[in-house]
């Protein structure tokens, strides 16, 4: 049984991952989560090198990208994503505490599959990674070759 | 003078010239004629002379024989009879004889000839004589024998035959003489005939010629008089009809001709005016002006001008006469003539033009294409402070700064060329040595070689400029400045909203996260506190939101559309469902218009002013909410959301739309502050304004107006 396709969250604050892969947990997916802790390690591990030369895992099933990371942001990450044809049709998901439109525009233009605001209330945000994680990881068909877990 | 006066002139001289011809060629033949008539008259009457001469001549020779033959005969009567009374006759016939002679000698003088002869015969006379005085004595002497001497007989008869050939001889050649004369007279006769009728037949020939000639001149004269008449006729048609005033006056000033114009201006008739002076008939300043002009015009040789005034009836116009003086063929000055021609709306367009030129505030110059300044108005006195007179001449280039002066140049240049100057500064001279700044536009009038420029003083202006130049630099640092702190806001609110969340989101998500695991093992106090901790993270989240809503509505631009309002509405009424559920609302939407506004911006309004409405009315039952629109006049439309809920004092009124203003505590109306202040920015943005009405437990109203045609201010 192939494992689950792994899941790169990038994020740079440490209490967000912590609470991002709670939220995720809350809804029992188990895909593997790999946290780049910012948008080069992020670009990283996508293009093997690095910290994640020896990784050979293939792509990842879901990018939840932060907007405002270190070295290289949320957008910038997506922007070359969205430039290579081998990783363009990997879903990018920004998940950002920003509410400002001119983020939220950007990042569809650059090609963002959803945009999620990071909401004070814990509750809520686990709603919408429920959503994010539904759609992307469990709902969606995965690629032939892959195998849902079960239980 | 016209032609017609000319021909006259011509025909006269002809004329006369003719007539003087005609009458110097006649009297020169009658005086020839007369001279040959008296000159051959005179010889007739001495060849006549010599025929009554010659016929004197005969007689005297044939009185000579008879006194001869006289004494013969008283001789032989008184020898025969002795009686003495022969003798006497004897005696007075040789007296007779001796006068004859004597005659004869006085009356021959002149024929040398017969003068020979003559001295031939009184010797041969006087010796017969002597020989009967002879035969006297013997006879007396002796008696009648004695006396018949036969030799003395026939001596004597000798002597006598001598005596009477000689006077024959004599006699034949006075004879022949005056056969000569007579026809010599005859001659001299026929020609004095011939000479005076010919003489005769030329003057009557000379006569006809003449007077066929003056009869042709005088039917000339008659047609050029005619001519003549019809000139001078036109030419007083002319002058009587002409627009302007035509007089002629004599030296001493008094009118000798005026036209008809004159007439009517003056209101005079002719009869008033010929023979008069202007004394007589003008006021005295008027008629010693015009009478000063004649006097410089008799003294000219040319033509003079003058301006003078004329009293109209409808008051004084101003007249341009030309006067000049007429001479008569010796050269005598004998009348001055004027000629007035109205020029009042001439002379009132010159001043208008002055007037203009010389009133205008801006610089008005003509200057040469040698530079030099023709003309300036007076503005360019006032101006720069030199006088006409020390610009006039002048190259205009001296006056320029030199630093303008190429570009100046240039600008001459184009307009010598037929360019034209359409705005171009340059700095001038003024005579304090500063410089003014001038802004010209010129045009040239190539064929007169002349620029005609007009100028305006713009030195006030450029100091202006310069000083809004100036503020435009100051403002645009302020503006920069603005921006900045715009742009530092803005990534203050944008640090806000993610640096200043995420710490909340921390602290909720731990403490649901804490809850979660420990919660069980908590007790009651321990798991409300968590509970707190929660909610006032929430709290501060929903603050910093709004805030941050409430900074973007002030920044972001308004995006215009066409927006039913009414749908806006329903929209937000739906948005408040969760609030609304299971409430017993009485909704009453009216019909709301359609604005041209900022679509997302106005839905936030309403679902502030609707929401408010739901919030406040939680105690009615039923709630009660309107919507609508109370007055589209003026321009506008007026909006309203009315409730039936707590309402307010209006005595707090003016604190509703500030920020972070609240009426309620948090305990009995949740909220941050926020939504009115955000309602009044919005609704500021779109131009319009923001009230309400109220009164506690008696509900509320809020309006907003929206101006129809959209306007936009910074709010």
């Amino acid at each position: 049984m192939a494992p689950l396709k792994r899941i790169l969250l990038a994020e740079d604050s440490e209490r967000d991952v912590e609470l991002t892969l709670a939220a995720l947990e809350e809804h029992n997916l188990a895909n593997e989560v790999v946290v780049a802790r910012d948008g080069a390690e992020a670009l990283d591990y996508l293009y093997q090198r690095g910290r994640f030369a020896e990784h050979a895992n293939g792509l990842p099933v879901v990018v939840l990208l932060d907007l405002k990371m270190p070295k290289v942001d949320g957008l910038e990450v997506l922007r070359q994503m969205r430039a290579d044809p081998a990783l363009k049709h990997v879903p990018a998901v920004m998940i950002t505490s920003s509410r400002e439109e001119q983020d939220l525009v950007r990042s569809y233009q650059l090609g963002a599959n959803a945009y999620v605001v990071k909401p004070v209330d814990f509750q809520q945000f686990v709603e919408s990674i429920k959503q994010v994680g539904f759609f992307w990881a469990i709902i969606n068909e995965p690629p032939p070759g892959s195998v849902k877990r079960t239980g | 003078m016209g032609g017609a006066g000319w021909d006259d002139a011509f025909v006269k001289t002809s004329v006369e010239n003719k007539i003087r011809l005609g009458l110097a060629a006649g009297l020169a033949v009658l005086l020839s004629a007369g001279w040959l008539s008296y000159h051959t008259t005179t010889r007739l009457i001495a060849t006549e002379d010599w025929v009554s001469h010659t016929r004197n001549v005969i007689a005297e020779l044939e009185s000579v024989s008879a006194s001869l033959e006289e004494v013969e005969t008283g001789q032989r009567g008184y020898i025969l009879t002795g009686g003495p009374i022969f003798l006497e006759d004897r005696r007075s016939a040789a007296q007779q004889l001796m006068v004859h002679l004597k005659q004869l000698r006085l009356i021959l003088t002149n024929n040398p000839a017969q003068q020979h002869n003559l001295d031939q015969l009184e010797p041969l006379i006087a010796r017969r004589l002597n020989l009967l005085d002879a035969q006297i004595a013997a006879f007396q002497q002796s008696g009648l024998k004695a006396s018949a001497d036969t030799a003395a007989i026939q001596t004597g008869e000798m002597v006598m035959n001598n005596i009477r050939g000689l006077i024959s001889q004599m006699r034949s050649t006075e004879d022949n003489l005056l056969v000569q004369r007579v026809q010599l007279s005859h001659d001299s006769a026929r020609w004095s005939l011939r000479v005076i009728v010919i003489g005769t037949l030329l003057a009557c020939a000379l006569g006809v010629t003449a007077l066929i000639t003056l009869n042709r001149d005088f039917k000339l004269r008659a047609v050029a008089e005619e001519k003549v008449r019809e000139s001078q006729a036109q030419l007083e048609f002319i002058l009587n009809n002409s627009p302007a005033i035509i007089l002629l006056k004599d030296v001493e000033g008094r009118y000798l001709f005026v036209n008809r114009r004159y007439l009517q201006i003056t209101g005079f008739s002719l009869d008033q005016v010929v023979g008069k002076t202007g004394f007589d008939l003008f006021q005295k300043e008027i008629a010693q002006a015009a009478r000063e002009h004649d006097l410089k015009v008799l003294q000219s040789e040319a033509p003079l001008e003058f301006e003078e005034t004329v009293r109209y009836p409808d008051g004084p116009h101003t007249h341009l006469a030309v006067k000049f003086s007429l001479r008569d063929t010796a050269g005598r000055i004998y009348a001055l003539c004027g000629v007035s021609t109205d020029i009042t709306e001439r002379k009132q367009a010159e001043e208008e033009r002055d007037r203009f030129f010389n009133l205008s505030r801006d610089l008005m110059c003509i200057i040469g294409f040698d530079h030099r300044f023709r003309t300036v108005n007076p503005a360019w006195e006032r101006t720069l402070g030199f006088s006409r007179e020390e610009m006039l001449g002048k190259p205009f280039i001296e006056f320029v700064h030199p630093d303008d002066r190429p570009a100046t140049l240039a600008e001459a240049g184009k307009l010598a060329a037929g360019g034209e100057v359409i705005y171009f500064e340059n700095r001038y001279l003024c005579k304090d040595g500063s410089y003014r700044w001038l802004a010209w536009s010129a045009r040239a009038a190539v064929p007169q070689k002349l620029m005609y420029a007009t100028a305006r003083d713009i030195t006030e202006q450029k100091r202006t400029n310069e000083q809004i130049l100036q503020l435009n630099v100051k403002l645009q640092r302020h503006a920069e400045q603005l921006e900045t702190a715009n742009r530092e806001l803005e990534a203050f609110s944008y640090s806000v909203s993610h640096d200043l969340r995420a710490p909340l989101r921390h602290i909720d998500g731990f403490v649901k996260i804490l809850d979660k695991q420990s919660g069980p093992n908590l007790d009651e106090r321990g798991r409300r506190y968590l509970g707190i901790v929660a909610d006032s993270a929430r709290q501060m989240g929903a603050l910093i939101d709004d805030l941050l809503v409430f900074s973007r509505m002030g920044r972001s631009e308004l995006r215009r559309s066409k927006v039913a309002l009414d749908s806006l509405v329903h929209e937000a009424v739906e948005g408040l469902q969760m609030e609304t559920n299971g409430r017993p609302i009485t909704w009453k939407i009216g019909d709301l218009p359609e604005v041209e506004a900022d679509p997302a911006m106005l839905r936030q309004v309403w679902i502030n002013l609707v929401g408010n409405a739901v919030k406040y009315t939680r105690p009615r039952n039923p709630a009660e909410i309107e919507v609508g629109c109370a007055d589209a006049t003026n321009g506008e439309f007026v909006l309203f959301v009315r409730d039936n809920g707590v309402g307010f004092d209006m005595e707090y009124a003016h604190k509703l739309f500030g920020v972070f203003q609240r009426l309620h505590r948090a305990e009995e109306f949740e909220g941050t502050g926020i939504g009115l202040a955000n309602v009044r920015r919005i609704i500021a943005r779109h131009g319009g304004r923001t009230w309400a009405e109220g009164k506690p437990d008696g509900g509320a109203t809020f309006f907003f107006s929206l101006p129809k045609t959209p306007t936009e201010t910074e709010g």
